[in-house]
């Protein structure tokens, strides 16, 4: 266990110093999630009282398509260069490569949140600093949940002939109740509400991503296997 | 570094490529498990043995019941036209493909049931592609590998390796910026960083220029590991393996010592099997 | 009679769900009382309700073949997982259809986001990604791992989009019609009886037309396995 959480390091490591000299991931998503946010503000054309009611929904859709880029990039590049198969040549624990992606995965698509909310309460004219602590939470235990998923389908659509298409059939099925987790709870708590209103919710995030979390790991080596 | 002329005795009489595959009655029966093949105390380079490794992908057949052994040391080339199934042969002693059905024993052990994680220590890959990030120097490339791989001493090693290969004046460089010739380069430094005993080579000599071309021999010469080489180009492979076999549409369909052939002759010989 | 059941291919068990369906059509149908608020409509639901259960159960299928497949590495499981996932498929799609049939007269309106229907819904989701994975990842070498691997993972989501939808639905009250306790509680024991009836025969139907999928799978292997021999023994000679 502990020998995987080194490896799953080392490979993270790996990524992050990639990304930190080309920022292609990072930039692409942020940009994307930027035009998502504008483009919905054309699609409902509404005043800011409905906007507001929508918002949530809004900010994950585009959270979650800039996810799936972010799962998708971490291995096409490896696959199509031929890199993957030194790391699966390594003697580690397969599921480490997973946790490192992962690791990956959620870094990045937490940079994209912290650089895109503030835009979007600007945008939306919205109060977020008093639902700070709470909406990292959350937002925190819903991408770990949610990249647990899109990294997994990822590694299996980066196989696939139309792999940019099969990974949002495969994954936002599966997904649907984290998004809908979400999106609950980012309303509950832009309307003030407090975390005994969505305890529910708040469970299902919880039990959804520490089971997921453990699956994919455990499934990671059947699929990177021909 | 092995001694001379123990390996050589290896080289000579070790490999023994069953030939009895391409429709011969008997080979059926379900083959044994062999025992620990070959002499002990060849610099501790492992034997391999191959038995009735079949892969299917789908509808194709990429192996089909190939029955082989790799005496420890030695040194086989293994020819064939494009998808003869060589490279799925290797992938699955890699650990990186899974077999239908058959077996890979390392030194009597069976490594194709579960995976062993430990697997990759002994093995070394070098192929047409380098395994490495064009984003990352050299350096940044074998420090990740070397971890990965659980390498001691690890930058004593990296250094001694680049050195070896001639890189060391680049090793603060972009994989990036460096030529076909020199990645491949950095690519055998890679592929030795843990001190395999056996060597996958597919393909190695795609893009590797004179100087690395020596290098390459050198690391071979020195006959401490088990080599498979995957290769189109005949006359490389002859001149360097013990023993030679040919792969067509996933079968095993011819194997020598390579003193029996003549260079000249072989060339009419490969045609023979692979039409 | 066995002599006509035989020239139609008609197996004894294929034989028995047949008069199952003709006995559910007759419960449901005819002998059932008529529901007081509904009307006749509401005859629907012994198919509705029967489908949904089926859609359910074969999904379930599918993830406890899969796990068995990645286990043995035997074809027959992946075989199952297939055959399930391709009927359960149908049945779910019959759930689709049926829901707005009934939901129009009832609620007024073709489609309404309530629980049940948003459930099916993404379970139709998720079947239509593991057939859609299936026919698009035919090259690939990988495709049966990867399907066992979304097989699992779909039955493992089961519950967990049962709650979401459920409790998504819950916190708007006023659109909640119909709740579980509300289909059930409403219900005499003549409906009762033959929603049962109705849920057993389908689950034959389910069993018998997903062994007629299995049987074909196999012959296709067969042939495949056929074909294999004629060209090793006339390489070449692809086209037969």
């Amino acid at each position: 266990m502990r020998s995987m959480l080194a490896q799953s390091w080392q490979i993270y490591r790996k990524d992050m110093l990639v990304e930190y000299r080309t920022r292609e991931r990072v930039v692409t998503m942020f940009v994307f999630s930027l035009i998502v946010v504008i483009i919905f503000n054309f699609a409902f054309n509404a005043g800011a009282d409905v906007l507001q009611r929508v918002a949530p929904g809004m900010i994950w859709v585009a959270f979650a398509f800039a996810g799936m880029l972010s799962a998708s990039r971490s291995f096409s590049p490896e696959k199509d260069r031929g890199t993957f198969e030194g790391l699966l040549l390594a003697p580690i624990d397969r599921g480490s490569i997973f946790l490192g992606k992962l690791m990956g995965n959620v870094t990045l698509i937490g940079l994209v949140q912290l650089a895109v909310l503030p835009l979007f309460v600007l945008f939306f004219n919205m109060t977020i600093l008093p639902y700070l602590s709470k909406l990292l939470v959350i937002f925190f235990l819903g991408t770990v949940g949610f990249s647990s998923v899109a990294t997994l389908f990822a590694a299996v659509a980066v196989n696939t002939r139309m792999r940019d298409v099969m990974l949002p059939v495969l994954l936002l099925p599966v997904a649907s109740p984290v998004l809908i987790a979400l999106v609950e709870t980012t309303r509950t708590t832009f309307e003030g509400g407090d975390w005994q209103d969505m305890t529910n919710w708040i469970r299902l995030l919880s039990v959804f991503t520490v089971v997921f979390l453990i699956a994919s790991v455990m499934l990671f080596e059947y699929i990177v296997e021909e | 570094m092995g001694d001379r002329s123990a390996s050589d005795l290896a080289g000579t009489s070790g490999v023994n490529v069953s030939s009895g595959v391409a429709g011969a009655p008997g080979v059926d029966g379900a083959a044994g498990a062999p025992g620990t093949s070959g002499a002990p105390g060849i610099a501790g380079a492992p034997g391999i043995s191959v038995r009735q490794l079949t892969k299917t992908y789908g509808r194709f057949r990429a192996l089909h019941r190939v029955d082989m052994d790799v005496a420890p040391g030695s040194f086989l080339a293994l020819f064939g036209p494009n998808g003869a199934g060589k490279s799925t042969l290797l992938g699955i002693i890699a650990g990186l493909v899974r077999p239908s059905r058959g077996q890979v024993f390392l030194d009597g052990e069976e490594i194709t049931k579960d995976r062993d994680e430990d697997l990759g220590k002994r093995i070394g890959a070098l192929s047409y592609q380098t395994y490495l990030y064009d984003e990352l120097t050299v350096l940044e490339n074998l420090r990740f590998y070397g971890r990965l791989f659980g390498v001691e001493n690890r930058e004593d090693r990296i250094g001694s390796l680049l050195t070896t290969v001639g890189m060391e004046a680049r090793s603060g460089s972009p994989v990036r910026t460096l030529s076909r010739g020199m990645r491949q380069r950095v690519a055998l430094a890679r592929a030795l960083l843990h001190d395999p005993d056996i060597l996958l080579l597919d393909e190695p000599y795609s893009g590797l220029d004179q100087d690395a071309m020596v290098m390459l021999k050198t690391v071979l010469a020195a006959r401490d590991k088990t080599v498979l080489l995957v290769t189109h180009d005949l006359v490389r492979g002859l001149e360097s393996a013990d023993r030679v076999a040919i792969l067509n549409h996933g079968r095993l369909v011819f194997d020598a010592e390579t003193s029996e052939l003549s260079p000249s002759d072989f060339e009419q010989t490969y045609r023979d099997h692979v039409v | 009679m066995a002599g006509i059941a035989a020239r139609l291919r008609i197996t004894p068990f294929g034989l028995i769900c047949l008069v199952g369906l003709v006995a559910t059509l007759y419960l449901s149908l005819i002998w059932a009382p008529r529901e007081r608020v509904m009307g006749d409509v509401q005859r629907i639901m012994y198919f509705h309700v029967a489908s949904a259960w089926i859609a359910e159960f074969a999904f379930v299928l599918v993830g406890v073949s899969s796990v068995i497949y990645l286990w043995l590495r035997e074809r027959r499981w992946d075989i199952v997982a297939y055959s399930a996932a391709e009927v359960g498929f149908v049945f779910c799609c019959f759930v689709m259809i049926t829901g707005p049939i009934w939901g129009k007269p009832v609620w007024g309106t073709w489609w309404t986001w309530d629980p049940r229907l948003t459930f099916s819904m993404i379970l139709w989701l998720i079947y239509v990604a593991y057939l859609m994975l299936r026919v698009y990842g035919d090259d690939l070498p990988q495709v049966k791992t990867f399907l066992a691997v979304l097989g699992i993972l779909g039955t493992i989501d089961i519950p967990f989009i049962h709650f979401a939808t459920l409790w998504w639905r819950g916190l708007h009250p006023d659109s909640l019609v119909m709740t579980e306790e509300g289909l059930g509680a409403g219900m005499e024991v003549d409906m009762r009886i033959a929603l049962g009836v109705s849920a057993v025969v389908f689950t034959l139907l389910f069993f018998y037309l997903m062994s007629r999928r299995m049987a074909l799978e196999r012959l296709r292997d067969e042939t495949e396995a056929l074909r294999e021999r004629v060209e090793h023994r006339h390489p070449g000679s692809v086209g037969i």
